[in-house]
């Protein structure tokens, strides 16, 4: 297949993985529900109905593109390094010890809480990263250890040294004011954090697509021993495309802090990094349809809140169409036949080319 | 000791309550890995089983009706993920990722038809596996008290670690087992169904993970509550990893894990911080797997030049 | 007259991807006989022994063993009737003992568990009576190969084997090694075993087998006596060339030593010493071709002068300078282009697209790039000139390279490296596997490689390839170099094959000095 086809193959075969999780989820909704009709309009329509329910969409969207990029960034290499969880979380912890520790002038302040956000969870993906390249050590059991080492670590910091006493959970300081990011449209709580992701898919879409960095990256994913042989230096790509993705991840955690929240509050791992792997594999990990991807997990995880506010149905049931829609993309040998069928097409095409 | 709050019987005693469904996630990951399966999945199953033991004590009005039930959808789970993994070719972390979050939202949709609530299953009237005071042993001054009067699966989970080792190592299924998931050409070479044996080790795991989760709503604690597994399945590959798969070694990385658990739990009555060390044994695995590939690397590099 | 106890007649097999494996082929082997299947990579043994054991299905013919008809569908069957083979990758579990391998799928058991003692004592008796000695309680990644292969025939003979088949078995095995297999197969000969043995090594032939049967580009050649018949007979038989293509190309021009290889000496990770104090010189406007029977050393040549693979020991000079242990990115920046082996592992990306393999090794270089950035306009430029250029047949340079035909492959690959524009080129096997048009055509870059003064070094197992484009020859067996002839058009065909299956031995050799 060529380029062009494998791409309308891909999108089919998404569009379907996602039509099918959905039929699944109503058919579900059908049987559980007293008012099954009324539930699957508010979750689908829900979030069209007023524009702070719209605003909530784009509010959700925000961190689901830094950890979609993430996961991009990290797998383009061929690993699986799951540490964004963990350095989604830890990056939250160093931005807030950072804005609430640091007596900075204000703007700097924020520079250096969001690059401390970044370098945080920058670290934490090179760690398996390292062991991966230097020692051969199984990066996704690792990565898996270190996002809880990160979750007692960071909350030990908060606990210990950023609990704002006058709160009675293990609640930080409050940020200060000039930390939280403006809002930009009135009604709604978006704000400037939504721009940052999209500054930063484009960044990661230059990155990737148009740098020699990210050419190689590529190909060491494709083929590493193929990479090595055209002189790649494979080791040392691999160690910053981890260290980048995991900034990405970081980068995402400090945003969503000073956009979202006005202190630190998480009790454990909000889960965006688990979400980041749903988000990469709709946008076939390609960073241009990670906002995509996002819109979509963030549109139904609202349009399930709704839901579950105005019917019978809780919101959790988005779960089945994640793991339903991550299954299906990734399952090769469905619509295997369907594939060779364009793969005879085209050789036969090939063939009267040659031929004639 | 006593007097500045620490009491070792009690500690020990906790040891091994804690360690329970740690060791029933780390043999369930042993034998996933034994199978050549990825063993991902093993947190899901266990928070879907957690559930279903409690669904299933409350159904069928007994304990061990909810044990079985729960054992079952371990089954099944695994099942599926053989199926769509093996046949459909998904790939195994992915596909195993996608259960671990279907677990995390379905277990709170189906506790919220049953109850009417989102955070647990208390509101249902279950009964619980009981606890087994060892005849002799209970009267034995420190040992009795540390020992005996734990959960009936607190045992099971120790009988199953030296039955395991028996299946794996002195059975013909489990050296089949092992050839399979270690080289299935071999397998292929004297004839051997390489399926056979890989759904025997889903069969064998997914009851293992099965038995852990259904402990965690029927003996650990009596109900259901939301995220309870709380990493205890990706604990377990670690522990596997940590052990390098064999029993005896998963069990001394399992009890490592529970140590600084119970340990954790200690401090924090006595108002330290307990973070710190609820991190070690994560951190401890890290270094261990690191070191452990480090030299596996080196000592195949070595043969390649003195042999 | 002995009993025949295998008889294929008219075997035809057809790859999936339309390459005829086999053609007709009929082959008969007697009760009690040791049977040399001999023939060049790709002549079509390996699928005919596969199709035997039942796990190569085949298109046209009949097997009969010991007078009953085989159906075939899958090794149960064949093991069942008494067929057994080993094959070339060792079919073991490293981590189980050697014992357990053996036992495997035939555990004799009491009560639920295996009955260790007995399979032992099984394993050792069996030992003990083919003269077969192995630890049964060793475990099989403590030991060496030898023993491994020791294992694998055990393994076989357990499940009552009569007709055993042995992939090539000498390949990975030491000399001594080989001395001793060869005592055991007599061993079980006496026994009245009978035995395939797959081989491209006349000397191992002559010295075990009563019969050889010689397949070339998928055909049997016919079946002679090996008493009474001499090496060179077979060896003629065996290296013939099938498909003459010719070369025209100007008289040679040598100019100075470009690369210089000096005392290099390389063991492999199964202790096999693949290069012997190699010493050569290759120069600029020389075609160098080296010829033999693979697995002789030339991989591990050509590898280890490009740094791929690494622990050799010796010095590799590329212009004064020894290029020995440097990164491959070092030593592609000296000017040296390399096309590998195995274009699929090491050649190209089959996922990504034509443009993507095409810049692989030059990304980071300036003409590729606008600012920081890669110029797409730049690559596009030459991606679209490399593919014209090189006659790749592509739908554009988006389509993946896994979709090309093989030969379009390999033109990727040429186009990347010889566009490069390198001083040395190291050529491995460069038109295995592709179809005639891409043939001619890449002999065609290589001689205008030549002729523009660069220095070419031409691995290939090809005789008819080293006859055609090579300037001079060298010719390696058992990893040593045993020939060289600075006029390739003063050596024959059967003049090379009588030294390429390590019959003949210059002695001293010049080396080009």
């Amino acid at each position: 297949m060529d380029n062009k086809s494998r791409v309308r193959f891909e999108i089919m075969k998404t569009a379907l993985a996602i039509g099918i999780s959905l039929v699944l989820v109503f058919i579900i909704i059908f049987f559980a529900s007293n008012e099954p009709l009324k539930a699957i309009h508010s979750m689908l329509a829900g979030p069209f109905t007023s524009l702070r329910r719209f605003g909530n969409v784009i509010e959700a969207m925000t961190p689901l593109m830094f950890t979609g990029l993430s996961v991009t960034m990290l797998y383009r290499a061929g690993l699986f390094n799951l540490s964004m969880e963990g350095g989604f979380f830890i990056a939250c912890v160093a931005a807030t010890a950072s804005a609430v520790m640091l007596n900075l002038p204000a703007g700097l302040n924020f520079m250096v809480a969001m690059l401390a956000g970044a370098a945080a969870g920058g670290l934490a993906s090179l760690i398996p990263g390292t062991l991966k390249v230097k020692c051969k050590a199984n990066e996704l059991v690792t990565s898996l250890m270190l996002n809880y080492v990160l979750l007692y670590l960071g909350l030990y910091i908060v606990i210990n040294f950023l609990h704002d006493p006058a709160m009675n959970a293990n609640y930080s300081y409050a940020f200060p004011e000039n930390m939280l990011l403006s809002r930009i449209l009135p009604g709604t709580r978006i704000n400037t954090g939504t721009i940052i992701a999209l500054v930063s898919v484009v960044f990661v879409y230059i990155l990737l697509d148009k740098t020699a960095f990210g050419y190689k990256v590529t190909m060491i994913g494709q083929n590493s021993r193929m990479a090595e042989a055209a002189g790649i230096n494979v080791g040392r790509i691999i160690i910053m495309s981890q260290l980048i993705g995991g900034m990405l991840a970081g980068l995402g955690g400090a945003t969503e802090m000073f956009g979202m929240y006005k202190r630190f509050q998480y009790q454990g791992l909000p889960g965006y990094g688990w979400d980041g792997v749903l988000i990469a594999i709709v946008a076939q990990f390609k960073p241009q349809y990670v906002p995509l991807s996002a819109f979509f997990l963030a549109y139904i995880r609202i349009g399930a809140d709704i839901m579950a506010r105005q019917t019978d149905v809780p919101s959790e049931i988005v779960a089945i169409i994640q793991a339903v829609v991550i299954v299906l993309i990734s399952a090769e040998a469905i619509l295997k036949g369907y594939q060779r069928k364009l793969v005879v097409k085209q050789a036969r095409e090939e063939e009267a080319l040659s031929n004639g | 000791m006593d007097s500045i709050g620490f009491d070792l019987v009690a500690f020990a005693f906790s040891t091994i309550r804690v360690m329970t469904p740690l060791l029933f996630a780390s043999m369930a990951c042993m034998i996933f890995t034994k199978g050549g399966i990825d063993s991902i999945a093993t947190e899901g199953i266990m928070l879907m089983c957690a559930l279903a033991g409690a669904v299933g004590a409350w159904m069928f009005k007994s304990a061990f009706g909810g044990l079985m039930f729960g054992m079952c959808i371990g089954v099944f789970l695994s099942f599926t993920f053989g199926y769509v993994t093996l046949t459909l070719k998904a790939n195994p972390v992915l596909a195993g990722i996608a259960l671990n979050i279907l677990a995390g939202g379905l277990t709170i949709f189906i506790i919220y038809y049953l109850t009417g609530e989102k955070g647990s299953t208390q509101s249902l009237a279950t009964p619980v596996l009981p606890s087994l005071d060892i005849p002799v042993l209970k009267d034995m001054p420190t040992l009795g008290r540390i020992i005996s009067g734990h959960n009936v699966l607190t045992y099971v989970s120790l009988i199953m670690v030296a039955a395991l080792h028996f299946f794996l190592y002195k059975t013909r299924s489990g050296l089949r087992m092992r050839t399979v998931g270690e080289n299935p050409h071999a397998a292929e070479s004297v004839g051997l169904s390489v399926m056979k044996y890989k759904y025997l080790s889903l069969f064998i795991a997914g009851s293992l993970a099965g038995l852990g989760g259904a402990f965690m709503s029927l003996g650990y604690v009596s109900f259901f509550s939301k995220n309870m597994i709380a990493g205890r399945g990706f604990i377990g590959m670690a522990a596997e990893s940590m052990g390098q798969g064999v029993p005896g070694g998963v069990l001394l990385a399992t009890l490592l894990f529970s140590v600084a658990d119970a340990l954790s739990v200690r401090l924090q009555l006595m108002s330290m911080p307990p973070e710190l060390m609820q991190l070690l044994p994560y951190l401890v695995t890290i270094v261990a797997i690191a070191v452990y590939s480090y030299h596996r690397e080196k000592k195949k590099e070595r043969r390649q030049q003195t042999d | 007259m002995a009993n025949e106890i295998l008889r294929m007649k008219d075997i035809t097999k057809i790859y999936p991807n339309g390459v005829m494996a086999n053609k007709n082929v009929s082959f008969t082997v007697e009760e009690g006989e040791i049977h040399a299947l001999m023939g060049e990579n790709g002549a079509g043994k390996s699928t005919l022994m596969k199709i035997l054991f039942g796990i190569e299905s085949y298109d046209e013919g009949e097997i009969f063993f010991d007078g009953k008809k085989l159906d075939h569908a899958g090794s149960a069957e064949a093991i069942k009737s008494g067929i057994g083979m080993v094959h070339q990758h060792f079919m073991l579990v490293d981590s189980l003992r050697v014992y357990e391998n053996i036992i495997l799928g035939m555990e004799p058991t009491r009560g639920p568990m295996i009955d260790a003692e007995t399979a032992i004592g099984q394993v050792r008796e069996l030992g003990e009576k083919y003269n077969l000695r192995v630890n049964p309680l060793a475990r099989v990644e403590d030991i060496s190969v030898g023993l491994k292969q020791k294992v694998e025939l055990l393994k076989v003979l357990m499940r009552g084997a009569r007709l055993l088949i042995l992939d090539e078995p000498t390949a990975v095995l030491t000399p001594q090694e080989t001395e001793e297999l060869f005592e055991q197969l007599l061993l079980l000969r006496k026994n009245n075993h009978t035995i395939i043995f797959i081989s491209h090594k006349i000397r191992e032939v002559m010295q075990i087998c009563d019969k050889v049967t010689i397949m070339r580009a998928g055909r049997s050649e016919g079946t002679i006596g090996v008493e009474g018949t001499t090496a060179e007979d077979i060896s003629r038989l065996m290296v013939g060339r099938d498909v003459i293509l010719k070369q025209d190309k100007k008289p040679a021009e040598f100019g100075a030593p470009k690369l210089r290889v000096r005392n290099l000496n390389y063991i492999n990770r199964f202790g096999k010493a693949m290069l012997k104090n190699v010493n050569f010189d290759l120069r600029s406007g020389q075609i160098m071709g080296v010829a033999g029977v693979e697995g002789n050393g030339q991989n591990d040549l050509a590898e280890t002068i490009f740094g791929l693979t690494r622990g050799a020991t010796g010095e590799v000079l590329a212009d004064g300078k020894n290029i020995l242990g440097k990164s491959i990115r070092e030593i592609r920046d000296l000017g040296i282009s390399y096309i590998p082996e195995d274009r699929i592992t090491l050649g190209v990306a089959s996922d990504g697209s034509v443009w993507q393999n095409l810049i692989a090794d030059r990304v980071d270089q300036p003409e590729m790039k606008s600012g920081a950035f890669l110029s797409s306009k730049k690559i596009e430029a030459l991606s679209d000139e490399l593919i014209r250029e090189f006659n790749i047949r592509c739908k554009s340079r988006n389509q993946s390279v896994g979709m090309l035909s093989g030969g379009n492959m390999q033109k990727v690959v040429v186009a990347r490296e010889f566009s490069a524009d390198p001083e040395i080129l190291i050529a491995n096997q460069p038109t295995r596997g592709i179809d005639v048009g891409a043939n001619e055509f890449i002999w065609k870059k290589i001689v205008e490689k030549r002729d523009a003064g660069k220095a070419i070094l031409l691995v290939s197992a090809d005789l008819n390839e080293v006859l055609e484009l090579s300037d001079s020859i060298l010719v390696m067996c058992e990893g040593e170099l045993v020939a060289y002839f600075e006029d390739a058009k003063k050596v024959t065909e059967e003049e090379l094959g009588l030294y390429m299956l390590g019959l003949k031995k210059q002695e001293a050799l010049g080396h080009g000095q």
